[in-house]
């Protein structure tokens, strides 16, 4: 199975199971995750099942394409689905089955794996899933958001697609795995993999990043109090990604680290209660959709 | 007397929960069963990753009956003078369902009163135990708690099915929106489907034909079985460990161990970090041959059936390999720099916020191990060595991916640095202890750097930040670290003084700014005395001698345990005397006056107290004796102590007896005139200084 296949095959199977698949977000994020379509709509009573790609930079996790799994831009899956239905462990299985991965043929195994992410204000409890010794699955109740309780609780079913391809192809590097018939994803990727890598490590102008990210946290904050949401929600992202690349690049110190962090999240928390508030003034509109939005 | 069952269906529960829950969810029920007057036979419980299973033999169909006493009004109000009830005693015998004629009377210090004995029948164990599994489930905690869905239940992982028997019969009850019945659910792949039961035995025996193996001891032997036998299959043996194994055996409800193979080449690497890696990572055992040296093999333990082993192995061991070329990486990059180097990496690894990052701590341990080098018999150099080189590990590659190699990495690259062997011996040395009970490090060195890298830890979060392990929690591992320091200062003879090493971390904090409070140190003092308290206890020593020997704040570990040990094994005969005569020179100095005239609050050396002692102020020959035996004993006992011979120091208290009761015979101490009072005093808050080198005797129990 192709690596665009298997990503295919996840959006058809999510599909069918009555998720609405929502398109990859425009701004950098770090994971799925931060993606508003999960950040900010895993808040509030509404129901919310969705699966959609997210292209992921962690700027301090490249290797300069010379790692076969370890690189600054990768692909997760995300799925949500908001309240976890009792049978979502099944559902999840049931995707695996429709990737050709038969759970009698493999071993599949939930391993404890806590989730926290701190610039988000966010924590949840969940599994690592394990495919043969490899994790292809972060599997996440989401229990906090912005410092908000999560009421109800939604699942967050995040799968690496390059490690599941691995598996499926039985290739031992990101690089060497069919993207389509004759394309490899190192031919696709590779590339600019490379070139990230020299830019975040090595050449990024630090001075200009500092410089960023106050301008983007201050332009958060000046918009979040204007009253827009999700604008500002995006100057958090961008704040969140501007500090991984100053992280890479070795230029915030351990001591300063913690009060950046805080600052990241201070502004996202913010637009996570103002997020959650405007939709109880609109009357949590989605509440009228149950029957579109229900999952099974 | 029938069964009585509950099965907690859940998802995947943390491997290290599954035991404690069974345990709370035994004493949570059993204890409401004894409480509600339902007699039980024995109790089993068994456990995997999805269910607690709590089996209840021999359960009495319904709770005993009881006859209670319920108290009326007062016996001259429910009866008039003729001694007939009237309207109050009709009311309550009609409210208590008992006849007016049956009312007794009772005598009470209030008085006497009306009393109705209420006779109740017990309700069926179906109805009482409908209410007692849903409290007892709920009473459960765990250390991290969820919600799932849109319920309100916290648990530790999504409860997803109830199966609750008495009888046969399903004990109805309702938890979050989940309802109890009579059914259940095999292995998640191999027998995903549900079925009904009727009995516990059907369930055990449902359950054993459905791929589960519900009993978690049965598993862990059979875990450990099946791999004994592949490692034989490949000449070798397994390394067992048994965290790990217990960790596999709550992964699984089906367990099949396969045996994988990797590259002889990685063997190369340092055994440790195979190890590690596989354990950490894969949760693979390890397998070594008849020397104990690593085999280029590895058992897997699958949650399936013997099928399609073929492509589980080939998918653990890519995975393996993947792993181990990582970690060669890793290696390969450590090397190419020597240890030091990293140590200044360290300032990019916090240690605590407000305590500043490894590299302020390094900075402290070097000055403190140099400082406390010679109290521990060792050359200096070396010791400010280690002091620098112990954390340097915590900034290599290898270490940040596996932190369990910390210190056994630090020795590896110390040996490839071309440090001195004891350097390296000390850094893989001074995390140990690492539990209550581990062996405590072999090298001198190791113990010096063991203790000065934990007094470190305890002066900046205690001492300085006030940040002390209250009840059970003790996040930071503040009370394993005192527990620590108690271990090796008080077994281990020639080690510097506790406060000793904890007056050099002071200092080496003040150089770096950071103020240590008296308050902070004062808790110190009782965390260290707590921890000594415990070992003593552990050593049989008798609770009033522990108390004595730790009366003083700041005690010493060793000199305090030396003691202990001697008072402990004392015989009562050459005992008593010395602790009778010390608690009078104790009780007066404890009266209003004394403790005016002497006060008493700081505590002062015996020479202290006794230069200030004027002779000329003496009236009787008892005095001056007690005065000058004193005077005498004060330099061979300190002495004695400072060789920790505790026999010695005690024989030579012993000489002080018959002085202090002739003192007393013929002495009043609390003369008319003040001066003499006072020196009086004086000259014994000296001789108690001196008793109390060993201990309070006053809190011995003669």
């Amino acid at each position: 199975m192709t690596f665009q296949d298997l990503l295919l095959r996840l959006e058809q199977f999510w599909a069918q199971h009555g998720c609405l698949i929502l398109q990859p977000y425009d701004v950098e994020v770090g994971a799925g995750t931060m993606a508003p379509g999960t950040a900010l709509r895993s808040l509030g009573p509404e129901p919310w099942n969705v699966a959609y790609v997210q292209p992921s930079r962690r700027p301090a996790d490249g290797r300069y394409g010379r790692n076969p799994m370890r690189v600054q831009h990768y692909y997760q899956y995300q799925v949500i689905l908001k309240p976890s239905p009792e049978n979502v462990v099944d559902l999840y299985l049931d995707s695996l089955r429709a990737l050709d991965i038969n759970p009698l043929e493999h071993d599949i195994r939930f391993v404890e794996d806590d989730w926290e992410a701190p610039t988000l204000g966010a924590s949840g409890v969940g599994w690592e899933v394990w495919l043969d010794g490899t994790e292809i699955t972060q599997f996440t109740y989401f229990q906090q958001m912005g410092g908000i309780e999560c009421r109800p609780v939604c699942a967050e079913i995040t799968y690496g697609p390059e490690r599941l391809a691995m598996c499926l192809q039985g290739k031992s590097s990101f690089w060497e795995l069919e993207w389509a018939h004759g394309i490899t994803y190192g031919e696709v990727d590779r590339h600019a993999e490379i070139e990230h890598n020299y830019y975040n490590f090595d050449h990024a102008d630090v001075d200009m990043l500092f410089r960023l990210f106050e301008m983007f946290e201050a332009e958060g904050h000046r918009i979040a109090d204007l009253g827009y949401t999700h604008p500002a929600f995006d100057y958090a992202l961008k704040c969140s990604h501007v500090f991984n690349l100053l992280d890479a690049r070795g230029s915030i110190s351990v001591t300063e680290r913690a009060s950046y962090i805080n600052r990241v999240r201070a502004l996202a928390r913010k637009c996570c209660v103002q997020y959650l508030k405007q939709r109880e003034e609109m009357g949590f509109p989605l509440l009228k959709a149950q029957e579109a939005l229900a999952v099974g | 007397m029938a069964d009585l069952l509950l099965e907690i269906g859940t998802e995947e529960l943390p491997a290290s929960v599954v035991e404690n829950a069974l345990e709370q969810l035994q004493s949570a029920v059993t204890q409401r069963l004894q409480d509600s007057r339902i007699a039980c036979g024995q109790v089993e419980t068994f456990g995997t990753p999805r269910r607690l299973i709590l089996f209840v033999h021999d359960v009495a169909p319904s709770q005993t009956d009881v006859v209670r006493e319920v108290r009326g009004p007062a016996a001259n109000i429910a009866f008039d003078a003729q001694g007939n009830p009237t309207p109050a005693a009709q009311g309550f015998a009609r409210k208590q369902g008992v006849d007016v004629k049956d009312l007794e009377v009772v005598h009470t210090p209030q008085g006497d009163y009306v009393m109705a004995k209420v006779f109740e029948r017990g309700k069926p164990t179906v109805e009482v135990a409908a209410g007692i599994f849903p409290e007892a489930i709920r009473s459960m905690t765990f250390p991290k708690m969820m919600r799932w869905g849109s319920g309100n239940l916290r648990f530790c992982r999504p409860i997803r099915w109830l199966l609750a028997l008495y009888d046969g019969e399903v004990v109805p009850f309702e938890l979050d929106g989940i309802r109890s019945g009579n059914r259940s659910r095999g292995h998640r792949f191999l027998a995903p489907e549900e079925f009904e039961v009727h009995s516990p035995a059907e369930l055990l025996h449902q359950l054993d034909e459905r791929y589960v193996l519900y009993d978690h001891r049965r598993r862990r032997e059979m875990i450990r079985e099946q791999a004994n036998r592949l490692a034989e299959q490949s000449g070798g043996r397994i390394l067992w460990d048994d965290a790990l194994v217990d960790e596999v055996t709550h992964l699984v409800e089906y367990p099949t161990a396969l045996l994988g193979r990797f590259d002889p080449t990685f063997l190369n690497l340092p055994e440790p970090i195979l190890i590690t890696a596989m354990k950490k990572h894969q949760r693979f055992f390890a397998v070594v041959d008849a020397e104990g040296k690593l085999l280029p093999y590895f058992v897997a333990v699958r949650n399936g059936d013997d099928r399609y082993l073929d492509i589980v192995r080939e998918g653990n061991e890519r995975v393996l390999t993947a792993r181990f070329n990582d970690a060669h990486f890793f290696y390969e990059r450590d090397r190419q720099q020597p240890l030091e180097a990293f140590v200044g990496e360290l300032n990019r690894i916090v240690f605590q916020e407000k305590l500043g990052t490894m590299a302020d701590k390094t900075a402290r341990l070097a000055r403190m191990a140099r400082e406390m080098a010679g109290q521990a018999g060792v050359d200096p150099s070396l010791a400010e060595r280690a002091g620098t080189l112990c954390k340097a590990d915590l900034a290599t590659e290898v270490v940040m991916e596996l932190p369990a190699l910390q210190g056994i990495m630090g020795r590896e690259y110390a040996l490839l640095s071309g440090e001195d062997s004891a350097v390296a011996q000390a850094i893989a040395e001074h995390y140990m202890p690492r539990f209550a009970g581990d062996s405590l490090p072999e090298s001198t060195l190791g113990r010096l750097i063991a203790v000065c890298d934990r007094v470190d830890t305890l002066v900046g979060y205690v001492g300085a930040l006030g940040i002390v392990p209250t009840g059970s929690g003790d996040p930071f591992g503040l009370r394993r670290a005192a527990q620590g320091v108690v271990q090796i200062l008080a077994t281990v003879e020639g080690m510097p003084r506790l406060w000793t090493l904890v007056a050099s971390a002071v200092s080496a904090y003040a150089q770096q700014g950071i103020d240590v409070s008296e308050e902070g140190l004062r808790q110190l003092a009782q965390m260290f005395t707590q921890r000594i308290e415990a070992l003593l206890e552990d050593e049989g020593v008798r609770y009033d001698v522990a108390q004595a020997v730790l009366a003083e704040d700041r005690a010493e570990p060793y000199m305090a345990r030396c003691n202990a040990r001697l008072l402990n094994a004392l015989p009562m005969e050459r005992l008593t005397p010395v602790a009778l005569a010390a608690t009078r020179v104790r009780n007066i100095l404890k009266s209003g006056e004394a403790t005016r005239l002497v006060p008493a609050a700081a505590w002062r050396s015996p020479s202290e107290w006794l230069s200030q002692v004027q002779p000329a102020l003496f009236q009787h020959e008892e005095e001056r004796v007690l005065h000058q035996m004193t005077g005498h004993l004060v330099e061979r006992i300190a002495e004695a102590v400072e060789r920790f011979n505790s026999e010695e120091a005690f024989s030579l208290l012993e000489t002080l007896t018959e002085p202090v009761n002739r003192f007393f015979d013929a002495v009043l101490v609390m003369a008319p005139d003040e001066a003499i009072r006072r020196n009086r005093l004086l000259l014994l808050a000296g001789v108690d200084a001196l008793y109390r080198i060993i201990g309070d005797f006053s809190k011995l129990v003669v």
